[in-house]
Parts: C-alpha cells; sequence; structure tokens
C-alpha cells in the first residue's frame, strides 16, 4: 500500500502551529500519580485536547464521551487488536469465543452456574467471622465459575485459577509478568489437554466438552491450545472487577447501599453506574486502519488511540455530577448498548473489555445473552446473595477504607482489599 | 518526576547491564521500563547489546515502539524506503513544524535540492577558508593569555579551559548561521531562536516556550523573505567572488511545484536545519576532544600527523555519535527476525546500537581511530561497506542522510587541527572530569541525542 505522502505532509502541515492549553508532562500515563489516581489528569485532557498525542508513549488520548463512542463505533477507521498478540508468535491456537458450540456451553453454563456459585461462595466466606471481601468472596466467585464453565473438576481448580490469573496478567508490557504468562500457558494447555481426554469419555455441557463437538476430530493437544488461546480473549477481568467496586462503592456510600437492599431491582442499575462511574477496564486501544483526519489532527495509519473510558464517562458535558456515584442518576441508560452508545437519547456508560457493541437490536432467540448480559447477571448474583446477608456485615473501621486502583500502568482498576467484620 | 523514576535501576558499572530475569525460552528478560530511567541514560550500550543478541527487533509495549538495533537491519531500513516511510516525525516537531525529515521520494529530493548543493562540493569547498578563519578567530580570543571570556584559571604555567565555552558551544551555529544567510543582527536572537525551539518537545513548558521562539522566528523572517525575493543575498569565496546564493535567498526564491514555499515551510526548515548543525557538531567536537584525550597515545599519533583528524572523526561517530537514531513507519506489515511489525508502527533505528554492533565492529566499545574494517573515507549517502570496511551510521544512511555531514566533518577537523596548534600539552582536567552523579562519564543519553554539559582541558602556557 503506497502512503499519500505530500497530503499528509500538508495536513502536518496545519498541524503545526498549535497552542498549549495546558501542560501535559510527556509520558503522563505512566506515572505513579496518574496510576494511582487517573480522574485529575483526564479531566484536564478532556477540558483542553479533543485528541491528545503522548509522544512519549506514541499513543493519541480521545477522552470526551461523544468522540470515545463514536471512534469505537466506527470499524471502518479503527480496530482493537486481540490481546494474544502481547505474546507475539507464542499463541499456538485460535480464538473461538464465536464459535456457536462455544458460544452456548460459555453463555449457558455463565447462566447456570452464576447464581449456585454465589450461594456457595457466601456460605463458605459466611462461617468464617467476616474478611477480605475481595481475597474471600469476589476471588473466589469468579474462579469457581470460571472453573465450572470450563469443566475443570474440583482437585484442579485452584491451579487453573492461578494459571488463568498468570496468562491474564501477562498480556501487557511487564517482561516478568509476560513471561510467566508464557509458561502459565503452556501449563495450563498440558492441564487443558488431559482434562480434554476425559472429556472425550465423559462429555459434560462446558466448554472444553463443547470443544469436542466443534472438532471431534482434532488432537487434544490442539483443542487445548485453541482453549488456552479463547480464554485470553474471553474478559473476565470485568466480571471480577465491576463486582469488587460495585461492593466498594456500595459500602463507601451507605445511603446508596440502603436504596440498593431496599429494591432488588436496583441491583443492576447499581451496576452500571459502578460501569460508568470506575469502569475496571478504563481504556480501549483503538488502532487507525487508514490515516484518518480527525480532531483537526493526522492520526496515521496504524497509530494507536486510547479511548479513554475512564474519561467518557464521566464527561461532564454527558452526565451531571459525573464524579458522584449515584444509582439513581436519570442520564444514564440503564440498558445493555446495542448498535449504539445512546439509547433512547440517554448514554450508556463506556465499558471496554465486554466485546464489541452487539450491532442486533435484540438477541436472537437461539443464541445466549451477549458476554455484557452474562456479565451483568453475574455480577447481580453475586452482589445480591451479598447484600441479601449484608447486616451480618460491616466495614472495619479499624482498617483503612477501600480504595479502587491500578498497581501499574494499564492494570486493571479495581478494589483490591475490603475488610469487613460479622456483626 | 520522570515516569521511569518509579522503578529504581541502580547505576552499574559503565558497560555492564541489569540481570532483569531469564525467560522460558532461555532468552534474558528486558523491561521496557529501563527506557525511562537515569541508568539507560548514561550506560545505554550493554542494554543495546541484549537487544542486538536477543531481541533483533523489540516491541516496547510500554512505549508503544519497535526497536531495530543490528547493523545489517538499522542500514537495510534505511535504504529501503519503500517500505519504510518517514511519516511518524520526532516529538520536536510540534514545534518544529514540518520539515523535510517526514517527506519522502520526489517531495523530499525536491526540497533537499535546494540547500543541499551549499553543504557540499565545490561551494563548501569555497566556504572552508571563511570557516577556517572564524575556527581561528574564536580559538586565538579563547586561548590567548589576555583573553577574559575563558581564562578560567591560569596558575602556574598551566590554563584551564572550558571546550564548549571557547568554541564547540557557538562556532556550529554561527558557521550554520552564515550559510544560512542571516544578517549579522541577528546572531544574538538565533541563540534563542535555536535552544527555544530544539528544546520544545511534546506539550511540555518547553513546547510553549518554544511555540513562542517559533513565532518570534517565523515573524522575523518573513521580513527577510520578502526582501530576499526582491534582491537575493549570496556566499562568497576567498576571493570575494560569488558561489551562490544563501540558503534563505534560495528558499525564499525557489519555487516547487508552481509556488513559492510557504513561510511555514521555509521557517521549518530553517529551524531543522539549525538544529540539526547546531548540538550535533558541537556534539562531535567534544565527543572527539574527550575520546582523544583520554585516550593520549592516540591524541600523540594524531598530533604527529594530523591527517588522521579524519579517521578520528570517523571512529568518534561510530564509538559516541551525538545522534541516536531516527523513526520510521512500515508502509504494509513487515516481518523481520520472526517478528510482525504491523503497519504504521514506531519502528526506531538505534544508531548507537548499529555503530555498536559487535558483528561488524569487534570489541565496539573501544575507541580506536585505526580500526581497519571502519571505512573513513568521505562519507557517502547510500552507506559505505566493501572490501571488509563498513562506515559507522552516525549520519544515517540513504535518502535522508545528513546533508551537513560533510560540513560537520570539516568544520571538526579544522577547528581540531587548530586546537593541536595551540593546546599545548592538553589534558582534562583532574577533578573536572565531567561525570554524572553515579561516577560514570557522561555523555548522557536521551531519547535522540547524547549530550555533554562541558569538557575542561588543562594546557601548558608559557
Amino acid at each position: 500500500m503506497s502512503t499519500d505522502r505530500s497530503r499528509s505532509y500538508e495536513v502536518y502541515q496545519r498541524q503545526t502551529e498549535r497552542d498549549i492549553p495546558v501542560v501535559i508532562p510527556p509520558g503522563f500515563s505512566l506515572a505513579p500519580e496518574f496510576v494511582a489516581d487517573p480522574y485529575p489528569t483526564l479531566a484536564r485532557l478532556r477540558d483542553n485536547y479533543p485528541c491528545f498525542r503522548d509522544w512519549y508513549t506514541n499513543t493519541w488520548w480521545v477522552t470526551r464521551y461523544d468522540d470515545v463512542t463514536s471512534l469505537i463505533a466506527d470499524d471502518a477507521s479503527f480496530t482493537s487488536r486481540p490481546r494474544r498478540l502481547a505474546y507475539g508468535a507464542d499463541v499456538a491456537g485460535q480464538n473461538l469465543r464465536d464459535e456457536p458450540a462455544v458460544r452456548n456451553a460459555f453463555g449457558h453454563g455463565m447462566q447456570h452456574h452464576a447464581a449456585i456459585v454465589a450461594e456457595e461462595s457466601l456460605h463458605s466466606f459466611a462461617t468464617s467471622a467476616g474478611g477480605d471481601l475481595i481475597a474471600d468472596y469476589v476471588g473466589p466467585f469468579t474462579e469457581e465459575l470460571l472453573a465450572r464453565v470450563i469443566g475443570v473438576p474440583k482437585a484442579e481448580r485452584s491451579r487453573f485459577s492461578a494459571l488463568w490469573r498468570a496468562v491474564d496478567e501477562g498480556v501487557g508490557w511487564h517482561a516478568g509478568r509476560q513471561d510467566r504468562g508464557r509458561r502459565a500457558m503452556t501449563e495450563m494447555g498440558d492441564m487443558l489437554a488431559k482434562l480434554i481426554a476425559q472429556k472425550r469419555l465423559d462429555p459434560s455441557d462446558d466448554v472444553l466438552s463443547a470443544l469436542l463437538i466443534w472438532q471431534a476430530d482434532a488432537s487434544d493437544v490442539e483443542l487445548a491450545d485453541h482453549a488456552v488461546a479463547t480464554l485470553l480473549e474471553v474478559d473476565l477481568r470485568t466480571l471480577e472487577g465491576s463486582l469488587a467496586n460495585l461492593l466498594c462503592l456500595l459500602m463507601i456510600h451507605p445511603d446508596q447501599h440502603a436504596l440498593v437492599r431496599e429494591d432488588d431491582e436496583m441491583l443492576i442499575r447499581a451496576w452500571q453506574e459502578t460501569m460508568r462511574h470506575s469502569p475496571p477496564i478504563t481504556e480501549a486501544h483503538h488502532y487507525t486502519t487508514r490515516e484518518v483526519e480527525r480532531f483537526g489532527m493526522l492520526l496515521p495509519n496504524g497509530g494507536l488511540v486510547v479511548c479513554s473510558a475512564a474519561a467518557a464517562n464521566r464527561d461532564p458535558q454527558t452526565f451531571s455530577d459525573a464524579d458522584s456515584f449515584d444509582i439513581t442518576r436519570k442520564d444514564l441508560a440503564y440498558r445493555e448498548p446495542r448498535g449504539q452508545f445512546r439509547i433512547d437519547g440517554l448514554p450508556a456508560g463506556v465499558a471496554p473489555g465486554l466485546a464489541p457493541l452487539s450491532k442486533l437490536p435484540a438477541r436472537p432467540a437461539d443464541r445466549p445473552p451477549s458476554h455484557y448480559a452474562l456479565t451483568a447477571e453475574a455480577v447481580v448474583a453475586a452482589a445480591g446473595v451479598l447484600i441479601a446477608a449484608a447486616p451480618l456485615f460491616r466495614l472495619d473501621t479499624s482498617w483503612r477504607p477501600p480504595q479502587v486502583t491500578c498497581r501499574w500502568p494499564g492494570d486493571v482498576r479495581t478494589c483490591r482489599q475490603m475488610v469487613v467484620r460479622a456483626g | 518526576m520522570s515516569p521511569g523514576d518509579a522503578v529504581a535501576f541502580a547505576p552499574l558499572p559503565l558497560g555492564t547491564a541489569h540481570d532483569m530475569g531469564t525467560g522460558v525460552d532461555g532468552r534474558p528478560l528486558f523491561d521496557p521500563r529501563i527506557f525511562d530511567s537515569t541508568e539507560f541514560r548514561r550506560n545505554p550500550h550493554p542494554y543495546y547489546r541484549i537487544l542486538r543478541d536477543h531481541y533483533p527487533v523489540y516491541w516496547d509495549q510500554l512505549h508503544n515502539r519497535y526497536f531495530i538495533t543490528r547493523y545489517d537491519d538499522v542500514v537495510a531500513a534505511y535504504l529501503d524506503d519503500e517500505t519504510y516511510n518517514t511519516i511518524p516525525k520526532g516529538s520536536s516537531n510540534l514545534v518544529n513544524g514540518n520539515t523535510i525529515l517526514e517527506l519522502g521520494g520526489r517531495d523530499h529530493a525536491r526540497r533537499r535540492r535546494l540547500f543541499g548543493a551549499q553543504l557540499t562540493g565545490k561551494p563548501l569547498e569555497a566556504r572552508l577558508p571563511a570557516i577556517r578563519r572564524l575556527a581561528l578567530a574564536m580559538i586565538t580570543e579563547a586561548i590567548e593569555p589576555t583573553a577574559v571570556k575563558m581564562a578560567e584559571r591560569n596558575v602556574a604555567g598551566r590554563r584551564t579551559i572550558e571546550l564548549g565555552r571557547a568554541f564547540a558551544n557557538e562556532f556550529p551555529i554561527r558557521v550554520v548561521g552564515e550559510v544560512l544567510g542571516f544578517p549579522e543582527d541577528a546572531q544574538d536572537r538565533f541563540y534563542y531562536w535555536y535552544s527555544s525551539i530544539q528544546q520544545g518537545k511534546g506539550s511540555s513548558e518547553e513546547a510553549k516556550a518554544g511555540l513562542q521562539a517559533r513565532q518570534d522566528l517565523e515573524d522575523y523572517v518573513w521580513d527577510l523573505v520578502k526582501q530576499r525575493r526582491r534582491q537575493p543575498t549570496f556566499l562568497y569565496d576567498e576571493h570575494g567572488e560569488p558561489t551562490g546564493e544563501d540558503i534563505i535567498s534560495r528558499l525564499s526564491r525557489s519555487q516547487i511545484d508552481g509556488g513559492y514555499l510557504s513561510l511555514t515551510e521555509i521557517v521549518s526548515m530553517i529551524s531543522v536545519l539549525v538544529g540539526g548543525g547546531g548540538d550535533t557538531t558541537r556534539g562531535a567536537i567534544l565527543h572527539m576532544w574527550r575520546l582523544l584525550l583520554e585516550h593520549p597515545e592516540q591524541l600523540a599519533a594524531v598530533r604527529d600527523d594530523p591527517d588522521l583528524l579524519d579517521a578520528a572523526f570517523h571512529e568518534t561517530l561510530r564509538h559516541s555519535a551525538p545522534v541516536g537514531g531516527m523513526s520510521r513507519s512500515p508502509n504494509q506489515d513487515v516481518v523481520l527476525h520472526g517478528v510482525t511489525i504491523p503497519a504504521g508502527s514506531w519502528v526506531e533505528l538505534v544508531n548507537f546500537s548499529a555503530n555498536h554492533d559487535e558483528r561488524i565492529f569487534p570489541d565496539p566499545e573501544r575507541f580506536d581511530i585505526f580500526r581497519p574494517e571502519l571505512y573513513t573515507g568521505r562519507q557517502v549517502q547510500r552507506g559505505f561497506r566493501v572490501d571488509g570496511q563498513f562506515s559507522h551510521v552516525g549520519f544515517g544512511v540513504g535518502s535522508h542522510f545528513c546533508p551537513g555531514a560533510w560540513v560537520a566533518h570539516q568544520e571538526t577537523v579544522i577547528g581540531s587541527r587548530i586546537l593541536l596548534d595551540h593546546l599545548r600539552n592538553p589534558r582534562l582536567t583532574p577533578g573536572k572530569i565531567s561525570t554524572d552523579s553515579h561516577g560514570g562519564f557522561e555523555p548522557i543519553y536521551t531519547d535522540r541525542l547524547s549530550q555533554f554539559s562541558e569538557l575542561w582541558i588543562d594546557c601548558d602556557v608559557d
């Protein structure tokens, strides 16, 4: 493909003379302050730069709600890249998430197990005298649900969860984590190959068995590779992260907590408001598929545009009093966005990670719910049983208040510790 | 606070790298945060060596760019302007503006031709006596016993000078100013424009100051351009014969694609020429003198045979090039060493690393002006590799080869010849050897430049 360089040159020429309304330090997104709390910097970007070129990280930052949502929906000019690319050529399998057999097994598994696993997790949590809601409830719930949906037997579950986390955390720039992810990928492949061999004899309705329906003549090792590649793309960080953030926000906003306890129906709204207020995945990375002239700038082919969901979701042009957590807010669409982010004129929160927006206005009868809906259902189930039992718990005030944070640039932004006492 | 300070990479002895672990495939792991660290800025070569040996194409996911570090790959990429375009502009371009650095093919060649001719061949040769006179005047002024400017210390038959302030800071900029055709009265502001625009990177405080300086330069140049369009000014050889229009006249009067260059374009071109010819040549002079003073036997050889200065200049550019590399962007997906570089990625061609590639230059950290494998003839655009000799890539290779390479070479060699004549028994000033805070030697490497704050030299006086 040839590039019309003189045209690019002309556009760059116009771009040269620009004012610098506020100073944003180069590489701002790697600074510890930004990792701890990105919102002040994002607000400055949103107020001053429709599209901010950060030379240091070679990215263009888009932060306004209308820009972010239009950009995510514009798949003619922008595309996301699969997470597996972070591992280079080392991922042997292919992503089967959209294969009907796998999609159905995953969807039905999530629907079937979510409520049961939630009850069980609460049971094992409530038998102790309180503890860390995140480490002892949210984490185990997610891991157990995943293991059951995939079809990992009880004995292997904790090992499987550890591997899954390592593979997941290996996506990104960190050499050490990536290496641990590589090792975990190999180990997980071996584990799953053995399980698939067992499923051949004793099929069930889990994802591993679905792989055998999809391609019965493939070898165990091949199928295991596909399973690993698929797991890499299926996002469960949003499930775990938004459950943690939801509980955290409810704990530190007792008035909102009270609303949820009075009315079950409010829980799904609380989740949606959580996804707006504190999305666990704060940015979507989209690459230009060709040279695009937007925002008065020229984005070259292959340019990395960071669509900041965190910034878009707190855009004061779109949401009134955007920084406050309010599950009764009237300016948020409490429905799954389909086709576009505005629903009946109301903006939905931007939630990266939950698969591309469905283009269909409604779910076809023969399909399981979307990833968005499955995540919402699972979180609501898990939060619901906990809140029903909530009088049993209260925040341990001797502990520091729970916080929603990242550990490193690009990390999931979530609450990692929330100590409660039985009471 | 610099982003890299979030992780501490303790300073190590030069030439040794931090152990960042070993991967499952047996390769050493490479933490991209090293690029942000102070350690890397003072001691980059062992890290580039890891990249050359184990990650010839390194994808830095933290900074979203690819590094190409081996000599062969770097040269091949420079020469392949079908695959690699020059669009990704450096971070200073916001201020600097659009320059020929971002153009390719005919558009690039047409513009480059406007000033390239003055910087090489006969027109340059005709300028050499003037350059020599300027150097002589500056050095004599600095070294004469009566010189107040530089007489930092003058005790017991010893004089101490700082080579930057004495000579290297201003000399290249004055040469550039002259070749460009700036009037005398602009010389003072010239340094302000130059330094502000050069420092204005990204959307930093410096960029703000840089934009102001650029506006100021533009206001000034606009009048100049109008003048020169009516009445061009010329450069003259030693006999007072005009050798051609100076560069500003040339830029003002030339038409490309049927029209004059825009003011914006002229200013950008001027600022890139000034930037390209100032700090870089300063760096080359200081680097060369530092390296020669650190290797007295080679300094002695050069003193005995000043013609060796050409080789010393080339070896300096190989060993400590002032410019670290250039960026490119592939037009289509490129697969190199098993790594796919997607179209449009930011690819960093690392000159620092290619010049220290042990596949080409054995024992690359050693400074040796007698290297048999280093080509020390006249630099050529296409690079040089024949009969077991290789050119350094300090000036780049290919169509974007530094147009001022030959000027820089002449400036450094002419200046150094005069310095050799005037400095008796030169040596590094003890206690003033410029070091970083961890005892390592300068230079400090930034993303693209290796910088030198000062170079103190003792010499004998009568």
